[in-house]
């Protein structure tokens, strides 16, 4: 019993039995197709009959060999054929990338894996698949590949393969053609680009055409060509006819693309290279058929190979010369005032109705211009170039459209008086290319019977001068603006921006420093209720000042021992407020001591103690002292506060 | 005493009835050739309908360097009637950095808008300019400048309130929340105004703007009457503006006018 199950990419897909177990060629298609089914069914018992046969026994063909396949050596010129690199005997490769080969390009598929156990014999294979396509006629080789497996290199055989012209037939050993004759892809799928001429002036209607030629080979999703057009306005592409044609003996499928491109400037222009993208199917291998194993010999040849043809698509991108042109100005010589700026070759039409109106009553003008040059660049002829429509006829704004080859004007005018007779005549004027010269072409006047109004249907039309008319106010056209202002308003000067005003910045600052002032003087405030040591110090210089002052009184009344009192008291309360201590623990001795843990200077402890004994002899031992020893005690006591303020606030 | 008294009433009331007859005098000069008088000028022309005398009389007060939105707002009737829509935008919208709020003036705007091709970028606006359209949208640069001072001195004074009146800081964080937010959206649309001030521009008449400054260059796109551009830069009689849809281009510099160059 041998069974092979075959993945690929990891994904069941089907599997074959022994060929000598279904003598298959000697059954009907049904019975096989219900066998076929009963198979299906007992795969999945089958798949895990094998994998505990993987676990079960422990025999392994672990001898590694590797082939290079091809499903063919000859092959048609558009046509794909598969390569394979088969290794047996090994596990987790990764995929070989092959080189440059000349002649073919490849495209890795995928690897597949297939696991055998033939009585109890577990063996594996992987093959790593590639689709490979034919870029030129001739005969060319698949080269030796070397691969490295497990430290091992092995190297596959070369492979020859021919590649012959489709037209030939893969049975004509001579397909190739000519030896010396290299036909390649390029030269049986590429694109054209070309116009009938390469001097034309600006803004002329310039066809251009861009052609696939395909011989003999299969494209799918042909893309609409695109190309630069730096200078030119370019028409988008209509959907492009198919045809066959034989040129120089052979024979092309053809996609014309037409279309038009203006030059809207004068010079030397480069139009192109085109590019067009589309897929190309290369013939393919007929993989799927040979997966249905058994069945597959069935349809190996015969009536059903174009049926079940397969194909591989492959992405092409095609590109053509670039076109250049040579783009004239229009001359100046005979160009009338009117010039449209139409160029090539027009014909216009005008029509005005009804021919009987009121005043007021609204008449349509309808103009037409037909014609093979650029419509877009085109002015239509406007009611001001019409000589005598300002003075008797009012007109608004006309609406303009384009379809197709024609472009027409719609305007609304109304006759302003019923002495209106006829709508004069209007010309169009463009440049004729076929005749080299400028062309004007007029139609008209037209004749308009301009009916008065009754009495009572009076009405103004807004924008008139007095006296100017009196027409009847159309519903439709009643839009209009409202009236003037009749005050001039608040009248500034040129500097009337306020964000360009210094004036107003200074108004920000200000307000900033008037909040930044409130905020600190709450600041302030709010510590002298919390904080008394902050308090005190704060107050000690200001009661210094009071005390001074009482002391300069005593001073110049000459009365010693109110002065020295005050000066006493006055020095006290200072340093008890200045160092937070009470007032009746100052003395020398600690003043000392808070003036050395302060790092104040040594000699200001002997000012102090001298002011203060001054004080002591005249309060305590009641000794009279002269005023000039009273003023320079009040002279020490004085630049004492000084510099405690100064040094140490 | 009193004779002192009364002489010292005689010379004030001297030297007032001095200052008023002065300032009457020279009120009365001035207002002779004054822009009232251009205006009333201005408007009997418009109502004639010799709108380019008109434009003339209302010239004559920019050049006396006064402007106000109602002078604008003729100016840009007067062009109307010329039937220059872009002239008349051009003034519609000078009009309203004076007079945003009023209504003869934004239906005439949008009426002639509506007779242009511009392009339209109201389509696809962010929820965010919505609202910033709504809020302050209608305001003046002035206006919006006072009030972002205002929000500052509201801000100080109710935080001095909260520290000397003790107001609860849950009142105080709102109310600077609220003005936090108002102040963010006002700002940030005067420095848009401000940065935008020099740079707007209006076309004035139908244009192509071209891929580089010269004649012969590709047309890039076209510009119509009445279009909003902004104007990148300047060089030799060319600017490089940029449209709505933010397409930028060159254009030459006669063909569109500054909104704040009067």
């Amino acid at each position: 019993m041998k069974f092979n199950l075959i993945y690929s990419l990891g994904k069941y897909t089907t599997f074959q039995t022994a060929e000598n177990s279904f003598p298959e060629n000697a059954r009907s298609y049904d019975d096989r197709r219900e066998e076929f089914s009963c198979k299906r069914q007992l795969t999945g018992f089958l798949m895990a009959l094998s994998f505990l046969g993987l676990t079960c026994f422990s025999v392994y063909a672990n001898d590694i060999n590797v082939v290079a396949v091809v499903d063919r050596n000859k092959v048609e010129l558009g046509s794909a054929f598969n390569f394979s690199l088969k290794i047996d005997g090994s596990q987790g490769l990764e995929p070989v990338k092959l080189p440059p080969i000349e002649g073919l390009e490849s495209s890795f598929i995928g690897p597949s894996t297939r696991i055998s156990i033939v009585n109890g014999q577990y063996s594996k294979s992987v093959s790593f698949n590639y689709n490979m396509y034919p870029i030129k006629i001739g005969r060319f080789e698949i080269p030796s590949l070397q691969i490295k497996i497990e430290g091992d290199v092995y190297q596959t055989q070369s492979i020859p393969i021919e590649v012959v012209d489709p037209g030939a037939g893969i049975n004509n050993s001579q397909g190739y053609g000519d030896p010396g004759q290299s036909v390649t892809l390029q030269d049986k799928i590429f694109i054209v680009m070309g116009s009938p001429k390469n001097e034309y002036f600006i803004n002329e209607r310039i066809p251009i055409t861009i052609k696939l030629l395909v011989n003999n080979l299969k494209v799918s999703q042909i893309q609409y060509p695109q190309f630069d057009h730096a200078g030119f306005t370019v028409e988008p592409f209509p959907e492009p006819p198919s045809y066959e044609k034989i040129i120089a003996g052979v024979r092309y499928n053809i996609w014309e693309f037409k279309t038009f491109v203006y030059p809207n400037r004068a010079g030397e222009l480069t139009l192109g290279p085109a590019q067009l993208g589309c897929n190309m199917l290369f013939k393919g291998t007929n993989n799927r058929r040979r997966s249905i194993g058994s069945f597959g010999s069935i349809f190996d040849e015969g009536v059903f190979d174009g049926f079940f043809d397969t194909y591989a698509k492959k992405e092409v991108t095609l590109k053509s010369a670039d076109l250049p042109f040579t783009i004239k100005f229009l001359p100046e010589n005979g160009k009338p005032r009117d010039f449209s700026g139409g160029v090539g070759s027009f014909d216009f039409d005008v029509h005005i109705g009804p021919e009987e109106v009121r005043v007021g009553d609204p008449l349509t003008l309808k103009i037409k211009v037909a014609g093979n040059g650029n419509l877009k660049a085109l002015r239509m002829p406007s009611m001001a170039s019409v000589k005598g429509a300002d003075e008797n006829f009012k007109y608004y704004d006309p609406e303009i459209a384009e379809t197709g080859r024609v472009k027409s004007l719609e305007q609304v005018v109304i006759p302003m008086s019923e002495s209106v007779k006829e709508f004069p005549a209007i010309q169009f004027s463009f440049f004729d290319v076929a005749g080299n010269k400028y062309k004007t072409l007029r139609k008209g006047p037209f004749p308009v019977n301009v009916v008065p109004l009754d009495d009572d249907e009076q009405l103004k039309v807004v924008g008139l001068a007095p006296g100017e008319g009196r027409v009847e106010v159309n519903e439709k056209l009643g839009q209009d603006i409202g009236f003037i202002n009749e005050r001039l308003g608040k009248v500034y000067g040129s500097d009337f921006l306020l964000h360009r005003n210094a004036g107003f910045y200074v108004l920000i600052v200000l307000t900033f420093l008037l909040w930044g002032g409130c905020l600190t003087a709450y600041l302030i405030t709010r510590r002298i209720k919390t904080d008394v040591k902050f308090a005190r110090r704060l107050q000690a210089p200001r009661h210094a000042r009071k005390g001074l002052a009482s002391a300069r009184k005593f001073l110049e009344r000459d009365e010693q021992k109110d002065f020295y009192d005050a000066l006493f008291q006055t020095l006290q309360k200072y340093f008890a407020n200045k160092f937070h201590i009470p007032a009746g623990s100052v003395n020398i001795k600690n003043i000392e001591r808070l003036v050395k843990e302060h790092d104040m200077e040594e000699s200001l402890v002997g000012r102090i103690k001298s002011v203060f004994e001054d004080c002591e002899v005249v309060r305590y031992a009641s000794i009279k002292v002269d005023k000039s020893k009273m003023a320079s005690s009040f002279k020490q006591a004085e630049e004492i506060i000084d510099f405690f303020e100064r040094k140490w606030r | 005493m009193a004779m002192k008294v009364y002489k010292t009433h005689f010379f004030i009331y001297l030297v007032i009835s001095l200052m008023a007859f002065s300032g009457l005098a020279a009120g009365q000069e001035a207002a002779a050739d004054g822009p009232r008088d251009f205006f009333v000028k201005g408007n009997l022309s418009y109502k004639d309908g010799q709108y380019a005398q008109a434009i003339e009389h209302y010239d004559k007060i920019i050049q006396k360097g006064k402007v106000s939105g109602p002078l604008f707002y003729n100016i840009g009737n007067a062009y109307f009637k010329m039937g220059k829509i872009g002239k008349a935008i051009l003034n519609y919208e000078r009009a309203a950095r004076f007079i945003p709020r009023d209504h003869d003036l934004r239906a005439n705007h949008q009426f002639a808008l509506s007779l242009t091709r511009t392009v339209n970028k109201e389509k696809g606006r962010s929820f965010f300019a919505v609202i910033k359209k709504g809020v302050v949208g209608h305001f003046t640069m002035n206006e919006i400048f006072i009030a972002l001072y205002l929000m500052l001195l509201t801000a100080g004074l109710a935080h001095l309130c909260a520290l000397y009146f003790c107001w609860p800081k849950k009142l105080f964080r709102n109310c600077l929340v609220v003005l936090g937010l108002f102040f963010l959206l006002f700002m940030y649309e005067m420095i848009g105004r401000v940065k935008a001030l020099d740079h707007l521009s209006i076309v004035t008449v139908n244009a192509h703007a071209r891929f580089e400054p010269r004649e012969e260059a590709t047309t890039h796109f076209a510009l119509n009457e009445g279009e909003k551009v902004k104007v990148l830069r300047e060089v030799e009689g060319w600017s490089k503006i940029q449209r709505a849809d933010e397409k930028a281009g060159w254009i030459k510099s006669g063909k569109i006018e500054r909104i704040t160059q009067f």
